[in-house]
């Protein structure tokens, strides 16, 4: 991928995300605006390590979707290990757990452990299936939520809207 | 076949989950368990919202491929009766969700037995004992 690809990459990735609002962590946008513009930067982030590990669409998406999911100060107190077991966990709960439903991770290295709940699904204009989802993110017992919605993408995965 | 509909939409209540779209039928479930889930903000009654929301939810799972339509092969017991037929109003062999959930809401008024717009507890275990 070339720079230049990689650059309207990260601006499309930023543009996306700042329009649609990444998901909150702990706080709104006016009560911590530095806290979601770190959500914003994470989400983006995420898609431009996956692209620049050759990832490809598929890995852009996901990690468009662990940077949206975990980015912020959380993030920041999340080892790749942790955040990999986030994002696996919901990916898998998004396409298959029903609304209501809640998944857990856990890293025993770590101690960090995490949820993910669907709590609505629906059908976008697009046709494409969304569902919202809160999760939550346990760090030194502290648990931190947060709240999105993710749309399922063509391959599959999940890719978090605003 | 008026009765086998309405069960068939009760038992679509309390079908959303992946075992349904594992096992491509309904399986037999408790109807009072599947109300609450259903009566989301836990008032006593589902309103169509919440009949909406639950009925989304049971597509989604009966769509395996996830195209965004539902068709015979994935739709299990429903394949049994002319109940995709029912549902396939513009006759293209398949399933959307609009034409899903437009089904379904002709059996919610059905097992609305008082008019209310609403169904209680004993409304849906009503037409669930009735299968």
């Amino acid at each position: 991928m070339s720079v230049a690809t990689l650059r309207g990459t990260a601006v499309l990735l930023l543009l996306v995300v700042a329009l649609g609002g990444c998901a909150q962590v702990g706080q709104g946008i006016e009560d911590n605006p530095k806290t979601t513009l770190g959500g914003m930067l994470g989400a983006a982030g995420g898609g431009l390590i996956a692209a620049a590990a050759g990832g490809g669409a598929a890995g852009i998406v996901g990690g468009v979707l662990l940077g949206g999911l975990l980015g912020g100060a959380i993030g920041n107190h999340l080892d790749q290990r942790d955040k990999q077991l986030a994002m696996q966990n919901a990916q898998r709960t998004l396409e298959s757990a029903r609304t209501g439903q809640t998944s857990t991770w856990h890293n025993p290295d770590s101690g960090h452990s995490g949820s993910i709940t669907p709590t609505k699904t629906y059908q976008a204009a697009s046709g494409q299936y969304c569902r919202e989802y809160q999760q939550k993110v346990i760090i030194g017992g502290e648990p931190h939520e947060s709240y999105g919605t993710a749309c399922r993408q063509p391959d599959g995965s999940w890719k978090i809207q605003g | 076949m008026r009765r086998i509909a309405i069960a068939l939409g009760i038992a679509t209540l309390c079908s959303a989950g992946s075992a349904w779209a594992q096992q491509g039928k309904p399986p037999i479930s408790d109807p009072r368990l599947a109300f609450a889930e259903t009566d989301k903000n836990g008032d006593g009654k589902i309103d169509h919202a919440e009949f909406q929301a639950r009925m989304v939810e049971v597509f989604y799972f009966t769509d395996k491929d996830k195209d965004g339509f539902a068709v015979r092969g994935e739709m299990g017991v429903w394949d049994e009766e002319n109940l995709f037929d029912r549902a396939d109003r513009d006759g293209d062999g398949k399933i959307s969700l609009d034409e899903f959930v437009a089904a379904r809401f002709q059996d919610f008024d059905r097992a609305d037995t008082d008019d209310s717009e609403t169904l209680t507890v004993d409304e849906v275990v009503a037409e669930f004992e009735r299968r």
